[in-house]
């Protein structure tokens, strides 16, 4: 699968289509919102979902830094899709999970449930600051230069009778969005009143589909 | 009266009757008794179930109620249920109610009857378990969740009589799965009780008689002595190539109002109503009282309409298949049906809608809107002449059904597993269903089934030490009667004229919307302001023209029976001599530049035309299975060479555009196509990702409604397009993608059709290289718009075509 390069706060970036940024000069990767075991967690209410999210998630997130080397992973918060996520995660997976948090030495960011590591010795930022480049869970929407997560953004096009609904990265001058990683997240519409700060002439849209980046026309959303 | 014949053939029944006031009732009315009114009372001393066929106006509903009111126990001390009638249709249910209560009112009988539906007040029901009426009118869907409470057992048990009306509705979809299984358990209860069905005509009685019950049925049959008598509309001015409006018409139409009386006018789909209605009023120059009646309408202003019209105060109902059923607005003058017919079936119950009378000719006027729709017109005229009609296709019981079911019987009572199989496989959609199926369905019920058994935490079901199952909580029974039935409606939204609620349309209608667009809704030109939650914002416009809307309501295939008249009507010259010349022109040129389709060949034409080349398929097949078999050709074109680039389709063909001109066409449509491309294509088409929808909505993996939440507004709370996926990936024999799959097979994807015709026509293909468009494919071309292309060629070409048309920044 093949990556596409933007330049961001005078830098390169590399998109994945797996859903993840790669940023090649410090050799980090970038990723947000897992939510492993949301399945679970509704599966505990009675929708019984199918209980394969985690893992399928966590194997991609091995296969995409498989691809990158990176020296550091960022993950940008709602790693856990609620608080009591860990104790319901079958044993095998939290292993697999925590020998790749060691080994690639992960930096996470606190999403919107703080505890969700609670009585696990790790330690996680409000946010975490690489040269000017902030990175946070929830974008701040002021001048600050920064890549965050939170809002699972999502492009619905209509083409030609074919309707494509697809996660993608919202760019603008000095902010990244990243959209959702995790199996079972679904996205929230670029339409929704949500993204009224974020979205004006000068947003790029870079869109997931048939496995490849895609930049769409401003005028398409 | 009774005839003298009758007399002495049921001298024993006559007394019963003619002591019976109901008798007097009918000699006051003027009126006599049918033959098959007697009959039944006679069978019903024998036979535990009987199905009465019988054609519109004919007295069907009295005659169902008949042995209820004769052996009706006058002198009973307690309130007991003794007659259970179920319709499919809520607004019929009402209308029986008010049928039957006629004579007992007017006769003083003391009987008590209700209805039960879900527009009943919660008071009324439970008021309904505590103290029964004597008969009770009601719905599937609320006969489920009767049987869902409690005190189901002490209703029911005493039950004489459980009448079905409509039973042909319920022979080969969801509903009807999901009614027989209740059945199946009410008669688990209602041990005394006898069935009687009543149905339309239909072709093979046997598959209602085994749908009504597995033991023996009587069979009742009613023939209509008199055909109807059916007038198609003749233009003077040109016929439309393509297209369904009917404007071409509309002055016309309102002429036939003229000094008849009543008429219903019938169309095919909910725009086409709108449009319709929209253009009368437009031309009402006598200020006739015309009425729109469809299924998106406001409830409220439904049940106005249906009011008005039993009262009689209306002239006109312009409607869709809303008013296809039973609601009785007696002395009905005229049937106007606009559009294909699509079915004999259903022609015949529309036209049957004039004259509730028996033995009098129904009146009919159709109008065909385009070329095809005439010879449709023609050639169901034909069929109908020679007392032709549509066969049901019978299909396997629905696994996503079963599973509602089952959840709902735990909801109820403890059972054990091979007590309830055998109930459920006593049922006629569900008699070839393996006891290794059904435990597969427990299991999904119960945790959902996974091969993976990650989650012990919670359970539906819980199983107790002697075997029995049972459902784990009471929130478990909310939860399951909060989502009920089988309808999965595509998402809908309120349009609000400032704080009225002019009815329901379609989110995906109104999001190809810009604001300030105008459509016709509720025959009101309306402009579209915004979006707000499940709120449509609308104000009215002085505009009289509206951007011409189809919003989908149903789109029907043509029937396997109606598309041989076609081809018989097409094939052989000698029935042409009735059609309108512009049509038998038509149809000349055709034999002239290429080959007539008839019903034992397919024809397959091949031109170029804008710089592609067609290849036109006439094969007849409906236009689900023409959908289906567009896409599996573009794979095997693709994959051959010749670069396909879409299709278009409609009822009658299918056009697929190429670069490169396709040879050895006889290879291309081998009907292996229907096995190798279709797997692979099954696996990718966004058509199996709305079927499952529609599946984790009824077998409950996913609710609509979940207790609670009915405030916020959010409907399904969980994309199913990802569990769909995720299910393909890790756990593809799951019992869901079965089920996926064998609804495709039978509706959307008409694969069963597709492979039958593919296999019985695979030596009459008929291959036509032309220099031109043929007059035959002329329409299916023009019918290119953008809902009914077809780009499944792969993401790629997509993706190709996105960067042509300046998508894409690259």
């Amino acid at each position: 699968m093949k990556f596409y390069t933007i330049k961001f706060a005078n830098e390169n970036f590399e998109i994945s289509p797996f859903g993840a940024i790669f940023w090649p000069n410090e050799e980090i990767l970038i990723v947000s919102d897992l939510h492993l075991e949301k399945g679970s967690s509704y599966y505990q209410r009675g929708t019984f979902l199918p209980p394969y999210d985690t893992f399928d998630t966590i194997n991609r997130l091995e296969e995409i830094i498989k691809q990158t080397y990176p020296k550091k992973v960022l993950l940008l918060g709602d790693t856990m899709h609620d608080k009591n996520g860990l104790l319901r995660m079958p044993n095998k997976m939290k292993e697999k999970f925590f020998s790749l948090l060691e080994k690639w030495s992960f930096v996470l960011i606190s999403g919107n449930h703080d505890e969700e590591f609670k009585g696990y010795d790790l330690k996680l930022f409000p946010s975490f600051k690489i040269r000017k480049i902030t990175f946070r869970h929830q974008s701040s929407f002021d001048e600050t230069t920064e890549i965050s997560g939170h809002f699972h953004p999502v492009i619905k096009i209509k083409f030609k009778g074919v309707r494509i609904r697809t996660p993608c990265f919202l760019v603008t001058e000095n902010k990244i969005i990243l959209p959702s990683f995790g199996t079972f997240t679904g996205g929230l519409d670029i339409k929704n009143d949500a993204f009224k700060d974020i979205i004006s002439k000068n947003t790029s849209a870079y869109i997931i589909y048939n496995q490849q980046i895609i930049n769409l026309n401003s005028k398409y959303f | 009266m009774i005839n003298k014949s009758h007399e002495i053939v049921y001298k024993k029944l006559y007394n019963k009757l003619k002591s019976h006031p109901i008798n007097q009732w009918i000699i006051d009315k003027g009126w006599q008794w049918f033959p098959h009114q007697i009959q039944i009372l006679k069978s019903i001393e024998k036979n535990n179930s009987i199905l009465v066929q019988s054609p519109t106006g004919t007295g069907k509903t009295l005659t169902g109620f008949l042995p209820s009111l004769l052996n009706f126990n006058y002198e009973r001390k307690k309130p007991k249920l003794d007659t259970l009638y179920v319709s499919p249709l809520k607004a019929l249910t009402i209308d029986i109610h008010r049928n039957i209560s006629k004579p007992i009112k007017e006769l003083n009988l003391s009987i008590n009857l209700e209805t039960r539906t879900g527009d009943t007040s919660q008071n009324i029901k439970s008021r309904q378990i505590k103290n029964p009426p004597d008969f009770l009118m009601t719905t599937p869907e609320s006969l489920a969740l009767l049987l869902s409470n409690q005190f189901a057992g002490t209703l029911f048990k005493d039950l004489e009589f459980v009448i079905i009306d409509e039973i042909h509705t319920f022979l080969n979809n969801k509903r009807g799965d999901l009614l027989s299984l209740n059945l199946a358990r009410l008669f688990q209860i209602a041990t005394g009780a006898k069935r009687i069905g009543l149905s339309a005509t239909i072709k093979t009685p046997s598959f209602a008689m085994n749908w009504l019950s597995p033991d023996k049925t009587d069979l009742i049959q009613i023939k209509n002595e008199v055909s109807p008598n059916i007038e198609i509309f003749q233009p003077d001015k040109r016929i439309p190539w393509s297209g369904h409006t009917g404007i071409h018409a509309i002055s016309e139409i309102y002429q036939k109002l003229l000094g008849i009386g009543k008429t219903i006018i019938f169309v095919n789909t909910r725009g086409q109503a709108e449009f319709v209605f929209h253009e009368l009023w437009n031309n009402n120059i006598k200020k006739y009282k015309i009425a729109i009646h469809h299924g998106s309408l406001d409830l409220e202003l439904r049940k106005k309409v249906e009011t008005k019209m039993s009262q009689g105060i209306l002239d006109c109902v312009v409607a869709t298949s809303s008013l296809d059923l039973g609601i009785d607005w007696a002395e009905i003058d005229l049937v106007i049906q606009i559009g294909a017919p699509k079915g004999l079936n259903r022609l015949i119950q529309r036209i049957g809608r004039s004259n509730h009378r028996y033995n009098q000719p129904s009146r009919a006027f159709l109008v065909p809107t385009n070329r095809f729709e005439y010879l449709e017109c023609f050639a169901a005229t034909n069929a109908i002449k020679k007392n032709f009609l549509d066969d049901v296709r019978v299909k396997k019981g629905a696994l996503d059904v079963l599973a509602q079911y089952v959840y709902g019987t735990a909801c109820s009572e403890t059972f054990e597993p091979k007590k309830l199989y055998n109930i459920v496989s006593s049922t006629a959609p569900y008699k070839h269903l393996s006891f290794e199926n059904f435990l597969r369905v427990v299991n999904f019920v119960k945790d959902g089934g996974y091969a993976l058994k990650n989650y012990e935490k919670y359970k539906r079901l819980k199983i107790l030490e002697n075997g029995q199952i049972t459902v784990n909580s009471k929130a478990d029974i909310r939860r399951y009667k909060m989502n009920i039935g089988t309808i999965v409606e595509s998402p809908m939204l309120n349009i609000k004229l400032k704080n009225r609620t002019l009815g329901k349309i379609e989110e995906n209608f109104i999001i190809n919307l810009s604001i300030g667009d105008t459509f016709i809704f509720g025959g009101e030109v309306l402009e579209f302001q915004k979006i707000e939650g499940l709120n449509v914002y609308v104000k009215k416009t002085k505009n009289k023209e509206s951007k011409i809307t189809v919003y989908s309501g149903g789109r029907l295939p043509l029937s396997t029976e109606l598309s041989k008249s076609v081809r018989e009507l097409i094939g052989n010259k000698n029935y042409w001599k009735n059609l309108p010349t512009q049509i038998q022109d038509w149809l000349f040129y055709q034999e002239r530049q290429s080959i007539l389709p008839n019903p034992n060949n397919m024809v397959v034409e091949i031109f170029p035309y804008k710089k592609r080349f067609y290849t036109v398929i006439h094969s007849f097949l409906g236009w689900n299975a023409n959908q289906t078999l567009g896409f599996l050709l573009l794979r095997r074109m693709k994959r051959a060479g010749f670069r396909p680039m879409g299709f278009s389709m409609n009822d009658y063909g299918l056009a697929v555009w190429s670069f490169k001109k396709p040879q050895n066409v006889n290879a291309l449509l081998d009907n292996d196509i229907v096995f190798e491309e279709f797997e692979e294509w099954l696996q990718d088409t966004p058509l199996l990702k709305r079927l499952f929808r529609d599946i984790a909505l009824i077998s409950g993996l996913v609710e609509k409604r979940i207790p609670g939440s009915e405030k916020t507004g959010k409907q399904v709370l969980f994309s199913t397009d990802l569990i769909y996926e995720v299910l393909t990936k890790y756990d593809p024999k799951h019992i869901l993608l079965e089920a996926v799959k064998e609804d495709a097979m039978d509706g959307f994807i008409d694969g069963s059709r597709l492979r039958e015709t593919l296999h019985s026509m695979r030596e009459n293909i008929e291959v036509k290289y032309l220099d031109q468009i043929s007059p035959l494919s002329l329409p299916i071309i023009l019918d290119v718009t953008k809902e009914n292309i077809g780009y499944s060629i792969g993401k790629d070409d997509i993706l190709a075509e996105m960067q042509e048309k300046n998508f894409l920044i690259k």
